[in-house]
């Protein structure tokens, strides 16, 4: 498959153009200056870097990627072998055999040789330039396979009858070089690339004088002081939002208020946080089972106006619900959220236009709940544990199966006074289903049918379809089927489910769920999506992959369903994706990870 | 134009001659111009492969073999199904494009889909006002079912076809307020034209029609609403139902003169002047024979008018004869979707014709904004990461049918594509476009853009 | 004298001595003497067609009037609904626009305009008004087209001396012998991919250029259509991209076509006559919604180009026009939408008008088959338009002398 084939292509493309884009930048160390004990790349970066990255072992994250269980996974696939036994990959490799035999070593030897302690790349926003740092153990092996690699070019260039590509650009002593838009150089154990000459500069001032630098930076020495250990992580990043704030408000680009509440909703809580924090750092982990990314920002209570209490929680207390026990779940969110405190706090929320919008929703939905107020009256008798759940479903009615076959999406959460409001929320989904029943009719749609059921310790509002006799016999495959909007009682919680099985379940499984562990260690937002089930649907849909596939690349039929089959085989590698924020007294964390099947 | 050759007017062309069967001469030769002719006419223009196949072939047994379709049409056509239905599922009737399109380009039988277009274009319906995909893709599987059969069955069929009824809103023909447009555009577009009814027959016309309803996308005949009253059409006087009144229009000594026409002007000429006299034997043909349009495209293609001068090089090439014809002479694929997008800009969207007339054709089909698109609709092809050309890139096409030189690969392009010769000065021009080093297959790409922004390749 | 009218014959007499001083000299050098002498700017036309008969009873609404209550049972607007002219006629409520521009004396309309014998199809009174020739038969030629052929007959044809704008085939108004219309999509689609290139734009052009052998009429108009083609695209494209406006346009397609053409007005084109068009005015069924969002677009977006070509310091010499092929039948059918009419009104829009209602609404009970008499020739708004505004003669365009309408203003 031409996906794979060029993924594969692009890693090897990628790690080679490394190899000898390290290698080619290493100039012979001049004699000039004496040897200085190695500095530390901050040390060596400016105070207004923006950007700071740095893996402090480059061969644990090579060996990370390169002897992950997912290559031999990917390398036993049909279409890997087809890949590798194309004549432009043996082409490649055979030129590849030639560049290590000159060197004498393969090439993975050879990029660690240019970094195999630590590599480092910085952005300043002072100069606008980007620069990479990389130190190695051994220079002398490094020195063996730059004058390799660069042999090998300037002898490429002269049988072209091409310039020298190495230009010699000396500064303060220093030899370095300029090829094409780039400039290097070698500051003892450390090689210096960049793509900017004044930053070049300044790196090279510190590495000679020392004297203020990023290290020296109050919040490059704090979020140092949380950087976790040397094992931890592959990779560590940093970034001073505080500079970052300041740029976007010169540019009349900042906003700490939402557009709209959905974003609102999402993001509100982070944007708080973000209006204040000083800085944030990313620390990336890599194993056989997952592969993970946090992002860690410094918070207090105080900076969130009170506002932002229905995201937050009034104490920053608020946690997510345990998510619910759903057959074949696809995906789950689930949040702290006090929707009617954050219809409450829309004048501090949103611009004027939103909060118009608002206002004349609220009159608008007001009129499916009896005319009661839809945030004070609706939203307000929620309690803040917010959840959404989608699952697979499967079509028991052969004649009203959609020829799309789409996830159903359930809504679920607690009422404050059940007894109370119950009964509002059964009226109001049944208006609504009259409602859709008139529209539906006009356009010729089929009509739905509601019944109430009684389910386990709660009950149904289900809905399904009154299919015509013509209907039945067309099987016209409407997208419409994907759809049968049911309402789920139990306990104090109120499904609203576009389905009517994924209600049922829900109805039947409440009370199932493992309780939630102690309010401290749980996430104020989480989410997660179940890549097995995602695989299944895709299958579920098979036909329809196939046709756009074919569609989309101009296949015939063969090769669109060998493209589709390895898609699908790819997502049984991996088990799950999800996200958590949580929000403590004194930090904002947003974790990320994917984890893979099980063996 | 200050031509001095005196233009070749078909009014002094003998019937008699046209349409007798092709007789390949010194000046008609049967050659690969000719095949190549045959091709682009009858269906979207041929590869190399199909060139070779066909010169196998005396001219008849082409005509046949193009009539009767390729190999394994059955499994092609269920997988084409398939694939259109598959994309009604989201109800944007948009989507519809794009698998016609690939149908065009890889089926086995060409002229089918070539006059599935031109009934698309004649019986036109649009999914701006249709809106149900699932109509619009119902009726091109009707049209495309009955493309070469009789005429009479075709138009019995689209006048029960719930996308035309819901697009000339027959579904609002009642008893007490007739609705005339279906019945209107019966007469003047779809079998009889101007001046072969009168403004009483419109309105009796739609008498006959009323109570013909959509329920549930589909035809229903709603007795409570149809006018049992006797009427009078065309001449005749009963109580006509619209069934019955189809035949008496189809019946009518017009109709067939009517689709020989529209046949001729679709795949010999688009000249505006042809004869009637020249029309007419061509409608005697359909009379004679059911009005089945089979026996009259058989006639058409296989005439030593067809091959003449007066029919080569004598049509403007429509978008989509452009787009697919491409495709389909470099044995190429692309993103079928994206293609039917760029194809939007070029005055040609499938399904969504301008009005119930259909396409205009001819020199309409050119103007300063459409002549642009055309030649960005190639490039677009070329340059589209999805294209491929003999299941490669256009250089590896040129390489396996040893093009490698400019010169060759132009000559070839000429051969499959251009309807006209080209001009030895325009060949050196092109030729020389591609005289500077550089990457290949760019290069090859860019003198194919190159010649689709030249008139001969304006030309069918 | 009107300002136009002073300004048309400053031209005439500069381009004349010009020609007279100039027997001999070669034509290329004559034309960039002619572009080079500083010639106040011309009056342009901006034709709007509205495609598929606009009911017109339902446009400027004789609301006083009972016959017209009891015809229209759903579709009827009120003395309180319309936006009053006067206490007979009213813009149908959507209309804010124009009864703004009336209001400003920027707007006129026509009333009862229609030809005698109206034929009731699309295409055949499409055609009718497009070409302005009643007669049956072949109609090769618009009546821009002809009033084109023969401002270049008389060599007084500008570059691109019309524009059509817009998706739509072009249209059968601009059509002419000798003169190739421009057609645009819209004016960012009109550029030629690699049209950066001037390589090989370049070679392009010259293998266009290339001499054909003759004998194919078909090949000799794709040439001549290229060539064109390829000439404007890049002309288009260097006028473009220095527009400035502070005029908020309507978000629709309409108001984008006429934005553009503000644009290009003042890009300096030297086109006359601008064409565009506003389909869906079909409504055989659900009429009112639809009119009234057609009618909202039309007016909404020719207020807004009024006003932007007013803040670019043209409005003196441009005026817009509206047709539609028929108006519809007076009696509303049973799908609450209106089938095909005849006579209807026309609408201008300009600040060289003579504000106001030009002629009576026609009588809602004298009808003809059911539908409105008009009781003016479309011919002698297009008379009044060549005449009075283009400063051309009618008669030969025409093939006829109509009586002229007092629609601009006299001093």
């Amino acid at each position: 498959m031409r996906f794979w084939h060029r993924a594969f292509w692009n890693v090897i493309v990628l790690a080679s153009t490394v190899a000898t884009c390290l290698s080619a930048y290493a100039v012979p160390r001049v004699a000039a200056p004496p040897a200085k004990p190695s500095q530390a790349a901050a040390e060596l970066l400016p105070g207004s870097t923006l950007v700071y990255l740095e893996i402090p072992h480059a061969k644990l994250l090579l060996s990370a990627l390169l002897e992950h269980p997912l290559r031999a996974k990917i390398e036993a696939t049909d279409e890997f072998k087809q890949a590798t036994s194309t004549s432009e990959y043996l082409g490649f490799q055979f030129v590849l055999r030639i560049v290590e035999s000159s060197l004498g070593m393969d090439w993975r030897k050879a990029i660690e040789s240019c970094s195999d302690d630590e590599l480092v790349i910085g952005y300043d926003l002072k100069t606008q330039g980007a620069v990479l740092l990389a130190k190695c153990h051994d220079e002398a092996l490094r020195d063996k396979v730059r004058d390799g690699v660069m042999k090998l070019v300037r002898g490429d260039a002269a049988n072209k009858g091409e310039a020298d590509p190495y230009t010699p650009d000396p500064y303060r002593g220093l030899t370095a070089y300029k090829v094409n838009q780039g400039r290097f150089a070698t500051l003892g154990a450390w090689l210096l690339l960049t793509n900017n000459t004044d930053l070049g500069k300044v790196v090279i001032d510190h590495y000679l004088d020392g004297g203020d630098s990023l290290a020296t930076e109050p919040s490059f020495i704090a979020a140092r002081k949380t950087s976790p250990g040397d094992d931890a992580a592959l990779a560590w990043a940093y970034t001073p939002v505080a500079s970052l704030r300041e740029m976007a408000i010169r540019e009349h680009k900042w906003k700490s208020q939402a557009d709209n509440p959905l974003a609102e909703l999402l993001v509100g809580g982070i944007l708080s946080t973000l209006d204040k924090t000083p800085y944030a750092t990313a620390n990336l982990s890599i194993d056989k089972h997952r592969a993970k990314i946090e992002i860690t920002a410094p918070r207090q209570a105080a900076w969130s106006s009170p506002a932002r209490d229905y995201y937050f929680g009034a104490n920053g207390q608020g946690t997510a619900p345990a998510p619910s026990a759903a057959k074949n779940a696809l995906a789950s969110v689930t949040a702290y959220r006090d929707l009617g405190k954050m219809w409450a706090a829309a004048a501090e929320l949103f611009d004027d236009e939103t909060q118009q919008k608002l206002a004349k929703a609220d009159t608008d939905l007001g009129g499916f709940f009896q005319g009661q107020e839809f945030g004070r009256d609706v939203l307000g008798a929620m309690t803040p544990e917010i959840e959404i759940v989608a699952a697979r479903q499967t079509f028991a009615n052969p004649t009203a199966e959609p020829l799309i076959k789409l996830p159903g999406v359930a809504l679920v959460m607690h009422l404050k006074d059940p007894a109370k409001m119950q009964p509002h929320m059964q009226a109001s989904f049944q208006s609504l289903v009259g409602f859709t029943n008139v529209l539906g009719s006009q356009q010729g749609a089929p009509q739905l049918l509601a019944e109430t059921e009684k389910v386990g310790n709660g009950k149904v509002v289900g809905t399904t379809y009154l299919l015509d006799d013509a209907e039945k016999v067309k099987k016209s495959g409407r997208i419409n089927y994907n759809f049968t909007p049911s309402l789920g009682l139990v306990g104090d919680k109120f499904i609203l489910s576009s389905t009517r099985g994924l209600a049922m379940d829900l109805v039947e499984g409440a009370g199932k769920a493992a309780e939630p562990p102690s309010s401290a260690s749980r996430p104020n937002t989480s989410a997660a999506i179940n890549l097995r089930i995602l695989h299944d649907i895709l299958k579920d849909n098979r036909a329809q992959l196939i046709s756009q596939n074919m569609l989309e690349k101009g296949h015939d039929k063969p090769q669109a369903e060998r493209e589709v089959k390895l898609l699908l085989a790819a997502l049984t590698w991996l088990h799950q994706a999800t996200l958590q924020l949580h929000a403590d007294a004194s930090s904002l964390k947003l974790e990320l990870a994917v984890q893979m099947a099980d063996e | 134009m200050s031509d001095s050759v005196a233009r070749l007017s078909l009014t002094k062309v003998d019937p008699a001659w046209a349409w007798s069967p092709f007789a390949a001469s010194e000046t008609a030769p049967w050659n690969r111009a000719a095949a190549a002719h045959l091709h682009r006419r009858a269906g979207f223009a041929a590869s190399f492969a199909e060139l070779d196949r066909t010169l196998k072939l005396a001219p008849v047994e082409a005509v046949d073999r193009l009539l009767a379709g390729g190999e394994s049409s059955g499994e092609f056509n269920q997988q084409m199904d398939d694939m259109a239905a598959s994309t009604t599922s989201n109800n944007q009737p948009e989507s519809l494009a794009p698998s016609w399109l690939f149908r065009m380009v890889r089926t086995p039988f060409p002229l089918l889909e070539k006059l599935t277009l031109f009934w698309h274009g004649h019986f036109a319906c649009g999914a701006d006002k249709v809106t149900e995909t699932r109509m619009m893709l119902d009726q091109n599987n009707l049209l495309r079912r009955g493309a070469l059969g009789p005429f009479g069955q075709l138009t019995q069929d689209i006048a029960r076809d719930a996308a035309m009824l819901v697009y000339l809103d027959s579904a609002t023909n009642r008893k007490a307020h007739p609705n005339e447009n279906f019945a209107r555009e019966l007469m003047e577009l779809f079998c009889l034209g101007v001046g072969n009814y009168t403004e009483r027959d419109v309105q009796e016309l739609a008498r006959c029609f009323t109570g013909w309803e959509v329920s549930r996308n589909m035809f229903r005949f709603n007795d409570q609403q149809h006018d049992f009253g006797s009427k009078t059409i065309l001449g005749k006087s009963g109580v006509f139902d619209g069934g019955d009144a189809i035949k008496i229009v189809v019946k009518q000594p017009a109709a067939a003169r009517f689709i020989a026409a529209k046949l001729v002007r679709f795949f010999v000429t688009d000249d505006p002047d042809v004869p009637d006299s020249l029309i007419e034997p061509l409608a005697v043909i359909l009379r004679e024979n059911d009005f089945v349009i089979s026996h009259a495209v058989r006639r058409l293609l296989h005439s030593q008018l067809f091959f003449s001068p007066y029919a080569v090089g004598r049509k403007i090439r429509s978008p989509v004869e452009l787009a697919v014809g491409l495709l389909r002479a470099l044995d190429g694929g692309t993103n079928f979707q994206t293609l039917a997008a760029a194809l939007r800009e070029t005055n040609q969207s499938l399904f969504f014709p301008p009005s119930v007339k259909g396409w205009d054709g001819g020199r309409t089909w050119i103007n300063s904004s459409t002549l642009v698109s055309r030649a960005n609709l190639v490039r677009h092809v070329i340059r589209d990461a999805q294209s491929k050309f003999g299941g490669g890139t256009l250089a590896g096409w040129a390489d396996r049918h040893q093009l490698q030189q400019p010169e060759k690969f132009v000559d070839a392009l000429a051969e499959l594509l251009l309807a006209a010769p080209l001009p030895s000065e325009v060949r050196a021009q092109l030729i020389a476009l591609a005289a500077a080093p550089g990457d290949r297959n760019r290069q090859l790409g860019e003198l194919l853009h190159a010649m689709s922004t030249l008139p001969e390749f304006q030309l069918n | 004298m009107s300002h136009s009218r002073r300004r048309f014959l400053a031209n005439t007499l500069g381009a004349s001595a010009v020609i007279s001083l100039s027997a001999g000299i070669p034509r290329f050098l004559l034309q960039a003497a002619e572009s080079n002498a500083a010639t106040p700017a011309e009056n342009i036309l901006v034709v709007v067609q509205l495609t598929g008969g606009n009911d017109g009873l339902n446009t400027i609404v004789p609301y006083a009037d009972d016959v017209y209550h009891h015809s229209r049972g759903t579709l009827a607007q009120t003395a309180s609904q319309v936006l009053k002219i006067d206490d007979y006629l009213g813009f149908h409520p959507a209309l804010i626009g124009f009864a703004k521009l009336l209001e400003d004396h920027q707007f006129a309309v026509v009333q009862g305009v229609g030809y005698p014998n109206p034929d009731r199809s699309h295409f055949s009174s499409m055609d009718i008004w497009q070409s302005a020739q009643r007669k049956p038969g072949k109609r090769p030629t618009g009546w821009i087209g002809r009033y084109l052929d023969e401002m270049q007959a008389a060599h007084k044809a500008s570059d691109l001396p019309a524009l059509h704008l817009g998706s739509e085939n072009r249209p059968l108004a601009l059509e002419a012998r000798d003169v190739d219309a421009a057609s645009i999509h819209s004016v960012d689609r009109f550029r030629l991919d690699r049209g950066e290139d001037s390589k090989f734009v370049a070679a392009v052009q010259q293998a266009n250029r290339t001499t054909r052998a003759a004998g194919n009429e078909l090949l000799g108009f794709a040439q001549q259509s290229m060539t064109s083609a390829l000439a404007s695209s890049q002309r288009i494209s260097e006028s473009l991209g220095k527009y400035k406006t502070d005029v908020k346009y309507p978000p629709t397609a309409f108001a984008r076509k006429l934005s553009s053409v503000a644009q290009l007005i003042d890009a300096s084109l030297k086109t006359r006559v601008y064409y565009v068009a506003l389909d869906g005015f079909d409504t055989h069924s659900g009429q009112a919604t639809n009119h009234a969002g057609l009618l909202g677009q039309l007016s909404g977006a020719v207020q807004a180009f009024i006003e932007d070509i007013k803040q670019h310091g043209h409005q003196q010499r441009v005026v817009v026009v509206t047709f539609s092929e028929f108006g519809r039948r007076v009696k509303e059918n049973a799908s609450r939408g209106t089938d095909h009419g005849a006579a209807a009104p026309m609408m201008l829009a300009g600040a060289s008008l003579k504000a106001g209602i030009v002629g009576k609404h026609p009588s809602l009970t004298d009808l003809d088959d059911g539908d409105i008499k008009h009781h003016t020739d479309f011919r002698q708004v297009y008379a009044t338009l060549l005449e009075d505004w283009l400063g051309w003669k009618s008669a030969t365009v025409l093939g006829d002398t109509f009586e002229k309408l007092p629609l601009f203003k006299t001093s």
